[in-house]
């Protein structure tokens, strides 16, 4: 059997495991218990467990029937609603249908024709825009001074049609995949409302002020871009300026989509680290106020090893979906970076060329040039970030631990269990396995682009040298 | 020396490595002979003797039968530009003492190899015959594409050559015949460490798979014997072992391929510029599709080189993740506990890695950097000569 196969098995068979002893009490803080990861709750074990003194009298109460959420209306996913309801009526995303509040199912049949039509219409869209850039009927668009720049504005329509159409082809071919993964995540959701009575939810303000940002955009080029062209434009032209924003558009609200999943497991690792923060926390605090080394309070410990067990099991199930998001955006991250990285190089260049010529100076490019620039790298800033939160946080899980295993002998073995598999095994979200993206890669594509840069101008000085030379020449040889 | 069971697909497999296996032995580049009762490859003297013999007038027939001078389009190319002849110069240069150095270590390191195979086909026989191998879809891929980037090489190579010379004769003929021999010993050589390192990773995945049987066993409330995961730490150490020795018997041979197939590459779309903006040559069938798919096969080749390192080293990656699973197991044994500890120490300080004369791993990030320099270096070639475009 297929070792990936086996791991789903594992995972439903832990999961089936997790959810067996059903004796939790659930609560429902008002507050955000993130902060405060220490809300009363009793021990998942104690019916079943009999070598666990510690939680006795715990095991006093009568054990409660499992009272089953009544939030069942409760939308999931309610905090990136807007992304995904635009992505759902792209097509981009399947239109699920919600089961419980902890589940969703495969789209109903219309849902999914409906989304298959709207890829249907896309790929014609697609080929109809490719034959248009090929034949001299979109040549109106392409009217700057110089060769070259009208070369690089092609290359770049082209490079954005093929990002798109590949975007939709992985996001068809991984429907089941992204249903998987949000499935994972509302399970996770369940068991720590269920341990904990935590209810994890962020503010994702940020995903709806990049939609407004890229719409903004996006008009804001297509209206510079109708006013530069000379003439009257060909409705051919208009479809295919239209559809190359809507192109740019839906590819960058894929990729804030894509940061703001990032953000929702940024929030569960950030949780079970508080949690396991929590254990070194009043320790800190004691050598902070000068008091002699202590062990530490067994009351405090004494949940130590029910919540390491929860711990390592939902850090396990988080590693699970974040390879989960990773293998579905893969290829997806790896065209929009290298699309992002030819249209930063080229505006870079483009403004070079104009701040540079003497007296040719156009309002016209240099704001077609700040506005791609800014869209560019505020969404790389966005995944880097978001990539370089979440990786930094599923690795700080183990340095904590590390500082958890001096306060007591007793629960060294427990500690030790995680960190020997921990050693040298830093997770990392990669463009199919190209490169890491991390805050670092935003440094990498800048250097690289300054690279390039260095190299397009050589390129044009050797250019103009070479003309000067044709013109010099041909004087003299006429005399 | 295959075992064969299964569907088609498993039987297409085994019909591709019986191919390979011969077609080796045909060229002289796998001397050595098996034998069926000790299940042992056993290296002959014989067979080395008569590669030698055959590789040597193979160049002969080669060297006799040069008609690459007069190919028009070459002509051209280098009339035009003086220093794609020397960079063609260097490239030819650097492809013979390939093609040398894997015969020479071929046969030279032959012992070794013989001892590397024999370990891995008895790890086969007694550890990992009782175990289903159907499921192993990775690895069938690996196979069929390895072998279909052989021929389509091949193919290549005789489109490239008839496609661009104009006149056919005796000479071309017998010329083209030792050229592909010689590039088929290169290709074949490659062929044999991609399935050794094939094979290995089929292990590991076997490994893998056994791992997380005792996982589920273990969530299940089931029991698991620690001399088991035990067993499996022991092979997976001899299969990191023979990896190391495989790596190290290749690394020359392999590291010259890819610098061969990048060069190639590079120098192919350089002459394509060249051929197609300096000459202002009219969009033709070689413009259009001799030159494209060469340098597309060319690139397919060289990414698989890379993909199936990085297969290896990905399944050795998730026998650490698949030990991270015992975690949450409420009761384990002591014993047990303490095997898996074994194993994931030992998983966390020796990994399953590919490192070329200890020079770089070959993974996909390493295949991307070298694709990016390829075309960092493609662009400073048209900039270095870029009065002569």
């Amino acid at each position: 059997m297929n070792p990936v196969s086996h791991i789903l098995r594992l995972g439903r068979v832990s999961a089936l495991l997790a959810m067996s002893p059903n004796t939790w009490v659930i609560e429902m803080p008002t507050q955000k218990t993130r902060l405060h990861p220490y809300p009363r709750r009793i021990s998942p074990y104690r019916t079943l467990s009999v070598n666990r003194n510690a939680f006795s009298h715990e095991a006093r109460l009568p054990p409660p029937p499992p009272p089953l959420p009544k939030t069942l209306e409760h939308p999931v996913f309610e905090d990136i609603r807007t992304i995904m309801s635009v992505l759902k009526a792209s097509g981009l995303m399947p239109i699920y249908e919600q089961v419980s509040s902890y589940k969703v199912g495969p789209p109903t049949k219309t849902n999914e024709f409906y989304s298959f039509f709207v890829r249907g219409v896309v790929h014609a869209l697609t080929i109809f825009n490719v034959y248009s850039l090929f034949t001299p009927s979109s040549a109106q668009l392409f009217y700057s001074y110089r060769e070259t720049d009208n070369v690089n504005q092609w290359i770049e329509l082209l490079l954005c049609i093929l990002t798109y159409t590949l975007t939709v082809f992985v996001c068809a071919r991984n429907t089941k995949n992204v249903l998987r993964v949000m499935n994972e995540i509302l399970q996770l959701d369940e068991e720590v409302r269920r341990q904990f009575g935590a209810n994890l939810s962020q503010n994702f303000g940020f995903s709806v002020k990049y939609l407004v940002g890229i719409t903004a955009c996006q008009t804001y080029i297509i209206v510079l871009k109708i006013y530069a062209v000379e003439g009257v434009i060909t409705p051919t032209s208009y479809v295919l300026l239209a559809f190359y924003a809507v192109q740019n558009g839906l590819t960058a609200t894929y990729i804030v989509f894509a940061s703001a999943l990032l953000r929702i497991v940024y929030i569960r690792f950030h949780f079970i680290n508080q949690l396991l923060n929590g254990y070194t926390y009043v320790q800190q605090q004691r050598r902070k106020g000068g008091n002699r080394r202590t062990t530490a309070a067994p009351s405090l410990m004494e949940h130590f090893p029910e919540d390491s067990l929860f711990i390592y099991r939902m850090h396990n199930k988080l590693l699970r979906i974040y390879k989960g998001i990773n293998d579905c955006c893969n290829l997806i991250l790896v065209s929009f970076l290298g699309y992002s990285f030819y249209t930063v190089t080229t505006n870079c260049y483009n403004l070079f060329v104009q701040i540079t010529a003497k007296g040719m100076v156009s309002s016209n490019i240099l704001q077609w040039c700040f506005a791609w620039l800014c869209m560019h790298v505020s969404l790389l800033a966005l995944l880097s970030r978001s990539c370089g939160l979440t990786t930094r946080e599923a690795n700080a899980t183990s340095q904590i631990l590390a500082r958890v295993y001096a306060k007591s002998k007793e629960y060294q073995n427990i500690i030790d269990k995680f960190l020997t598999k921990s050693i040298k095994q830093e997770v990392q979200f990669t463009a199919y396995g190209f490169f890491a993206i991390d805050n670092s890669t935003l440094f990498k594509i800048f250097s690289a682009v300054t690279t390039y840069l260095v190299i397009l101008i050589q390129f044009k000085q050797l250019e103009d040298s070479k003309v000067e030379d044709h013109v010099q020449e041909q004087p003299q040889t006429g005399i | 020396m295959f075992c064969c069971s299964g569907g088609f697909r498993q039987k297409l497999v085994h019909v591709t490595l019986r191919g390979a296996l011969y077609t080796s032995w045909i060229l002289g580049l796998f001397p050595f002979t098996y034998d069926m009762w000790t299940r042992k490859l056993h290296r002959s003297k014989w067979l080395i003797g008569y590669g030698i013999v055959l590789n040597v007038a193979i160049v002969t027939l080669i060297q006799a039968n040069d008609t690459e001078a007069e190919k028009t389009v070459r002509m051209e190319v280098f009339q035009r530009n003086p220093l794609a002849e020397q960079i063609n110069s260097v490239h030819d240069f650097l492809n013979v003492s390939l093609v040398v150095l894997m015969l020479l270590r071929c046969y030279w390191r032959s012992g070794d190899i013989a001892k590397i195979l024999n370990e891995l086909m008895d790890l086969q026989w007694c550890h990992f015959r009782h175990y289903s191998l159907n499921d192993c879809c990775k690895f069938d891929d690996f196979v069929l594409h390895k072998c279909l980037s052989v021929g389509l090489e091949l193919c290549s190579m005789l489109v490239m050559q008839l496609g661009m010379y104009p006149k056919y004769s005796l000479q071309l003929f017998l010329g083209f015949i030792g050229l592909s021999a010689i590039v088929l010993v290169v290709l074949m050589g490659a062929l044999h460490f991609h399935l050794v390192v094939v094979y290995i990773y089929r292990c590991v995945w076997m490994v893998n798979r056994e791992l997380l049987r005792f996982a589920n066993q273990l969530a299940e409330g089931e029991t698991v014997d620690p001399a088991g995961v035990d067993r499996l730490l022991g092979l997976y150490s001899r299969l990191l072992e023979l990896n190391h020795r495989l790596a190290e018997i290749y690394d020359y041979q392999m590291v010259l391929v890819m610098v061969s197939f990048l060069a190639t590459n590079v120098l192919g779309i350089y002459y394509y510029i060249i051929f197609s903006i300096s000459l202002h040559k009219d969009m033709d069938i070689i413009l259009l599709f001799i030159v494209p798919q060469a340098l597309f096969i060319n690139m397919y080749d060289f990414w698989l080189s890379i993909a199936v390192c990085d297969l290896a080293e990905r399944t050795g990656r998730k026998t650490s993740t698949i030990l991270k699973l015992f975690n949450d197991i409420e009761y384990l044994d002591v014993s047990l506990g303490r095997s898996i500890s074994d194993f994931a120490l030992f998983c966390s300080h020796q990994r399953l890695r590919f490192r070329h004369c200890g020079l770089f791993y070959v993974n996909y990030e390493m295949g991307f950097r070298m694709a990016i320099t390829s075309f960092l270096y493609l662009l400073f070639l048209i900039q270095f000569d870029f009065n002569n475009l």
